[in-house]
C-alpha cells in the first residue's frame, strides 16, 4: 500500500499547508491583529472576549515559531478557539452541531449527482449522436454554465417564495424535537429536498460530461471489439466493459470536482439558510468572528482531504493494475 | 465441396461530411473447411475493414452497403439480433492484433472466458473453470494463471490466452488479424505453430490478415492480395508466392530485400 | 494561424458562441450609450416592476436594473477576462515549466500544483476576503487569479508531455536550440488549443466566481457588477417580497455569456479532437444500416 501511504503524507502536508495559512493571515496585516479584529468587530465582541480571541490565534508572548507550534499544538487537541458570535461556545462545538448537515446535504447531493450524471453519460456516449446523447449533452453543457447561486435562487424564488411548495430555511420544522422518529425524518427530507436538488443540478452535468467523453475515449479499443465478437448482449459489453473501464478517469475527475461539491454546498446553505458549516462560514464572515471563520477552513479542508483519500481508496479498489501490495 | 464461407460482392462505405468513401468495393472470395487463406495488403487496403465485416463488427461510419456474407449458406448481413449473437464466437471467432488491447485490463482471464460461456449456455462457474483450465491447458499456460489479470502475463502469454479464447466454442472459422505483429519473432514463430497444430487436431479454417507476405507465404493454403478495396489476384500459396500475374503482387516480391535466391515452394515452410 | 481561425469560425457551435461573447463585449464597451439611466441615481420608485420605462424595473434603492446590467457588464467583463487572463498565464507558464524540464522541477511543480488542487477554494477565497475586507473588483480579479490556475497547469502539462516526447522537438534539442526558443517557437503554437479551452473555460470559472464572492458581501458596494446586484437584491429581500426582475437579470446574464463561452469551447474541442466531429455521420450510418439490416432480414425469411 505505498502508494496510499505517499497520498496519506500529502494530505498531511496539505492539511499543514491549510493551517499555516490560517496563522499567517492575522499576522499579515500591520499592528496588533487581535486589536484590528476587536475594531473590526464594531463592538460585538466583549472585551473579555480579547484574551479568548488572543489566546486562539496563539498571540502568547513568545518568538513566532513558538506561537506557530503552539497554534498547531491547539488545532490537533481540537481547540479552535472560543467563538466570538457564540460566545462563550467553542467554535468546535460550533462547528460539529452543523457539520451533520452538510454532510447530509453534500452526500445526498453527490450520491444522486454522481449516479445519474454517470449513467446519463454512459448512455450519451453509447448512443452518441442519436437522440438520447442529442439532448443529454448540450443540456449539461448549458447547466455547467449556470453557477450554484442562479441555480438556488431560481430554486428558491420558482419553488419556494412563489408557489409555496418547499419551505425556504432551516434544516426541520422548528417546533420539533430532533429523533429518529418518521416526523422528524420526513420534516428533514422536506427541508433537505430543495437544497439537494439545486445542489445535485450543479453537478450532475459535470460528472455527466466527463463520464461520456472517457466512454467515447474507449470507443475504439479492441477488448470492446472482442467483447462483442464473443456474442456478448450490448448491455454487457456496454456496462461490464467499456462503462467498468471508463470508470477509472471518472473516478479521478470525481476527486477533482470536490472543490465545486463543497463551494457548490457553500452557496446553497446560504440562500436556503441551512444550517451547515457553509452558513456557519457566511454568517461568520458577516459577524466578523475570525475564530469561527478560520476553524472552518479547516474543518472544511479536512473534508476535502478525507473526501480525496476516500477516493483514492476506491480507485486501489477498482484498478486491478494498483493491487500490488 | 461446398464453401464455409463465400463473400460476395462486399461493398462497405465510411460515411464523410464529403462524399462516401468506399473502403470495400465488390469483393468475392471463398474459404473452405480447414482451409487457411491469407489475405495481404498494405495498410489501408481495407483487410481490416473484411475482417470485421465479417462478422458484422465494423462500426459506423462505416457501412455494409452491398453484398453477401455466406456462411454454411445463410447470409450473416440477415441475421436478427439473437441469431447474431448466437452466431458469434461459436461459429466464427477471432483474435486481435494486441492481446493487451483485447482483453479487458480490469478482468480475470477466468471471468473472460465465464461470461461467453454463459452468453451461449448454462453452465455453472466450476463447470467454467474446468473448461477453462483445459482451454489454457491446451495452449501450454498452467490453469492457475486463470485467476490472474491480463497485466501480470507476458505479451506471449496473451496472445495464448487468446488463441484460447477463441477456441472455446470450437468454431469453424478463426479470424486472425494481425495476431503477431506486435510480438517479436520467436513468440510470433510459437504461436503460429500452436495455430497449425490446433487446426490438425480440431479442424478449423483460418482468415489469417497482415501486411507480411513472407510470414503469410509459410502458412497459408490459399492467397489474396488486396489493394485500395480489391482483391487483384488471389490463389493457391505456391502459385502467388512463385507465380504471381498482377503487376501489384509482383512489386510486393519485389520489394522485399533477398538474402539469397528465393527456393521454390515456400508455403508450409514452418 | 489564420486557417485555424477560419475552422474555427466554420464550426456552426463556435460561430453562435463568439457571436453571443462578441455583443457582451459590445454592450461592455458602449455602455455609456446604451444605459438609459446612471446605474447608482435614484431614477425611479423602489421596486418597480419592468415597464416602458424601466426596461427590467427598479431595485429597492429606485435604480434602473437595466443600466445596471449594462454598467455591471463592463465591470463583470473586465474582471472575468482580467483574471483568466491571470489563471491562463500562470497555469499555461507552471505547465509548460514542468513537462519541459522534468526531475525535480517537475516534481516540485506537481506537488504545488496537488496542494492547491485539493484544499477548498472558495472557502479558501473568503477567509481571504474576510480579512482584507471589502475589496474592489481588480482586487477580487488578483485574488481568484493567483488560486485558480492550478486545474490549468495540470491539463497543460498533460498535453505538453506528450509533445515533449514528439520526434521534432528531440530533433530540435539535438542541433542545440535553446530552451527558450524550444518553448516559443516549437512546443507554444502547438498547444494553442489546449490554451484557448482553458483561458475560456477560466473566464467563465472567473465570471462564475467573482459573482458569487460579490453575492456573499466580499466586493465594494461602490461597484456595479452582475454579483454586487445579486447581492443588494438578497439583502433587499428582493425574491421574499417578489422583485424577481432583480435577480432574475444579472443571473440571465451570467447565463448567457456562460452558454455563449461554453459554445466557443465545444467548437475548439471539437477541432482539436477529431473524434468529436463524426458524431452526424456515426448517427446517419447506424440509421441506414438498420434499414438494410431490416431489408435484408425480410429478403431472407422469404
Amino acid at each position: 500500500m505505498r502508494f496510499l501511504l505517499k497520498r496519506l503524507g500529502f494530505y498531511g502536508v496539505a492539511f499543514l499547508v491549510a493551517a499555516t495559512f490560517n496563522f499567517m493571515i492575522p499576522r499579515m496585516l500591520p499592528g496588533n491583529p487581535a486589536d484590528i479584529m476587536l475594531a473590526n468587530s464594531g463592538g460585538m465582541i466583549a472585551p473579555e472576549a480579547r484574551d479568548a480571541l488572543m489566546a486562539t490565534f496563539g498571540f502568547i508572548d513568545a518568538p513566532l515559531h513558538e506561537q506557530y507550534f503552539a497554534y498547531l499544538g491547539s488545532i490537533f487537541t481540537w481547540d479552535f478557539g472560543l467563538s466570538i458570535k457564540f460566545y462563550p461556545m467553542p467554535v468546535a462545538d460550533v462547528l460539529m452541531q452543523a457539520l451533520p448537515w452538510t454532510l447530509f446535504l453534500t452526500g445526498s447531493a453527490l450520491l444522486i449527482s454522481f449516479s445519474i450524471g454517470t449513467l446519463l453519460g454512459i448512455l450519451a456516449a453509447w448512443r452518441r449522436g442519436q437522440l438520447t446523447d442529442v439532448i443529454a449533452s448540450p443540456t449539461a453543457l448549458a447547466l455547467q454554465s449556470v453557477p450554484a447561486v442562479v441555480v438556488a435562487l431560481c430554486g428558491l424564488y420558482f419553488l419556494a417564495v412563489q408557489n409555496r411548495v418547499f419551505p425556504t430555511f432551516y434544516a426541520f420544522n422548528p417546533s420539533l424535537d430532533p429523533a429518529w422518529s418518521l416526523e422528524f425524518i420526513s420534516s428533514v427530507l422536506y427541508h433537505g429536498f430543495l437544497p439537494v436538488v439545486t445542489l445535485s443540478v450543479v453537478l450532475i452535468g459535470g460528472y455527466l460530461i466527463t463520464m461520456r467523453n472517457n466512454m467515447i475515449g474507449q470507443l475504439g479499443e479492441d477488448y470492446l471489439a472482442m467483447a462483442e465478437a464473443k456474442g456478448l448482449s450490448d448491455a454487457r459489453v456496454r456496462y461490464a466493459y467499456a462503462a467498468r473501464n471508463a470508470l477509472l478517469p471518472s473516478v479521478t475527475a470525481l476527486a477533482l470536482s470536490f472543490g465545486a461539491l463543497f463551494g457548490g454546498s457553500l452557496i446553497t446553505e446560504v440562500v436556503f439558510n441551512y444550517p451547515g458549516v457553509g452558513n456557519l462560514l457566511y454568517l461568520g464572515i458577516v459577524g466578523r468572528d475570525f475564530p469561527l471563520i478560520q476553524g472552518q477552513l479547516l474543518i472544511m479542508t479536512l473534508a476535502m482531504l478525507l473526501a480525496n483519500l476516500a477516493v483514492d481508496l476506491a480507485y486501489v479498489f477498482l484498478d486491478p493494475r494498483l493491487k500490488r501490495a | 465441396m461446398s464453401a464455409l464461407l463465400s463473400v460476395k460482392d462486399l461493398r462497405i462505405d465510411y460515411l464523410t461530411s464529403g462524399e462516401p468513401f468506399t473502403a470495400v468495393r465488390d469483393i468475392s472470395f471463398e474459404i473452405q473447411p480447414n482451409e487457411i487463406l491469407g489475405l495481404a495488403g498494405e495498410s489501408g487496403c481495407g483487410k481490416s475493414t473484411v475482417a470485421y465485416a465479417l462478422m458484422r463488427l465494423h462500426k459506423p461510419p462505416a457501412l455494409v452497403r452491398n453484398g453477401h456474407i455466406l456462411f454454411e449458406g445463410r447470409d450473416v448481413l440477415s441475421f436478427g439480433d439473437k441469431e447474431l449473437r448466437a452466431w458469434r464466437w461459436s461459429e466464427v471467432s477471432m483474435m486481435f492484433q494486441s492481446a493487451m488491447n483485447s482483453l479487458s485490463p480490469v478482468m480475470t482471464i477466468f471471468r473472460q472466458f465465464y461470461d461467453m460461456l454463459r452468453a451461449h449456455g448454462t453452465v455453472t462457474k466450476a463447470q467454467a473453470q474446468e473448461r477453462t483450465a483445459q482451454l489454457l491447458e491446451m495452449v501450454g499456460i498452467p490453469a492457475d494463471r486463470m485467476h490472474a489479470h491480463p497485466h501480470q502475463l507476458s505479451g506471449g502469454m496473451r496472445q495464448r490466452v487468446a488463441l484460447a479464447l477463441a477456441l472455446t466454442l470450437k468454431p469453424k472459422l478463426i479470424i486472425m488479424d494481425e495476431p503477431t505483429t506486435a510480438l517479436d519473432v520467436v513468440v510470433q514463430r510459437e504461436i503460429l505453430q500452436e495455430v497449425l497444430r490446433l487446426k490438425d487436431e480440431l479442424g478449423f479454417s483460418v482468415l489469417f490478415i497482415t501486411h507480411d507476405i513472407a510470414l503469410m507465404a509459410q502458412i497459408s493454403d490459399r492467397i489474396g492480395i488486396m489493394r485500395e478495396g480489391q482483391i487483384v489476384e488471389i490463389g493457391t500459396a505456391s502459385q502467388i508466392v512463385t507465380a504471381p500475374t498482377h503487376d501489384y503482387t509482383r512489386s510486393l516480391w519485389d520489394a522485399m530485400p533477398l538474402l539469397a535466391q528465393r527456393p521454390e515452394g515456400m508455403a508450409h515452410a514452418v | 494561424m489564420s486557417d485555424l481561425l477560419r475552422t474555427f469560425l466554420r464550426n456552426r457551435k463556435a460561430a453562435i458562441g463568439l457571436t453571443i461573447v462578441l455583443i457582451y463585449v459590445a454592450i461592455a464597451i458602449f455602455a455609456p450609450l446604451i444605459a438609459p439611466f446612471d446605474p447608482v441615481a435614484r431614477v425611479g420608485r423602489p421596486h418597480q416592476a419592468p415597464s416602458a420605462e424601466h426596461w427590467l424595473g427598479t431595485t429597492r434603492m429606485g435604480r434602473d436594473v437595466f443600466s445596471q446590467l449594462i454598467w455591471g457588464t463592463r465591470t463583470s467583463l473586465m474582471v472575468g477576462i482580467g483574471a483568466g487572463l491571470i489563471v491562463t498565464a500562470i497555469g499555461t507558464a507552471i505547465g509548460i515549466t514542468a513537462a519541459y524540464f522534468g526531475g525535480w522541477i517537475d516534481d516540485a511543480l506537481n506537488f504545488l500544483t496537488n496542494v492547491v488542487l485539493v484544499l477548498p477554494q472558495l472557502p479558501l477565497l473568503l477567509v481571504l476576503a474576510a480579512f482584507l475586507g471589502q475589496v474592489g473588483p481588480w482586487a477580487i480579479a488578483l485574488i481568484i487569479g493567483l488560486t485558480s490556475w492550478a486545474w490549468g497547469a495540470r491539463v497543460t502539462r498533460a498535453q505538453a508531455m506528450s509533445l515533449k516526447t514528439r520526434d521534432f522537438i528531440q530533433a530540435s534539442a539535438m542541433i542545440g536550440e535553446p530552451t527558450w526558443r524550444m518553448i516559443l517557437v516549437e512546443m507554444l503554437p502547438n498547444l494553442l488549443s489546449i490554451i484557448g479551452f482553458n483561458f475560456i473555460g477560466s473566464v467563465i470559472f472567473t465570471i462564475i466566481t467573482e459573482a458569487t464572492l460579490e453575492f456573499l458581501g466580499l466586493g465594494s458596494p461602490l461597484a456595479t457588477s452582475w454579483g454586487t446586484m445579486l447581492y443588494n437584491a438578497q439583502t433587499a429581500s428582493a425574491i421574499m417580497v417578489g422583485a424577481w426582475w432583480e435577480v432574475l437579470a444579472p443571473c440571465a446574464a451570467i447565463v448567457l455569456i456562460g452558454i455563449g463561452l461554453s459554445l466557443m469551447n465545444f467548437g475548439v474541442d471539437e477541432i482539436a479532437n477529431p473524434r468529436m466531429r463524426t458524431l452526424g455521420n456515426v448517427a446517419k450510418a447506424l440509421r441506414i444500416e438498420k434499414r438494410l439490416t431490416r431489408q435484408r432480414m425480410q429478403e431472407a425469411s422469404q
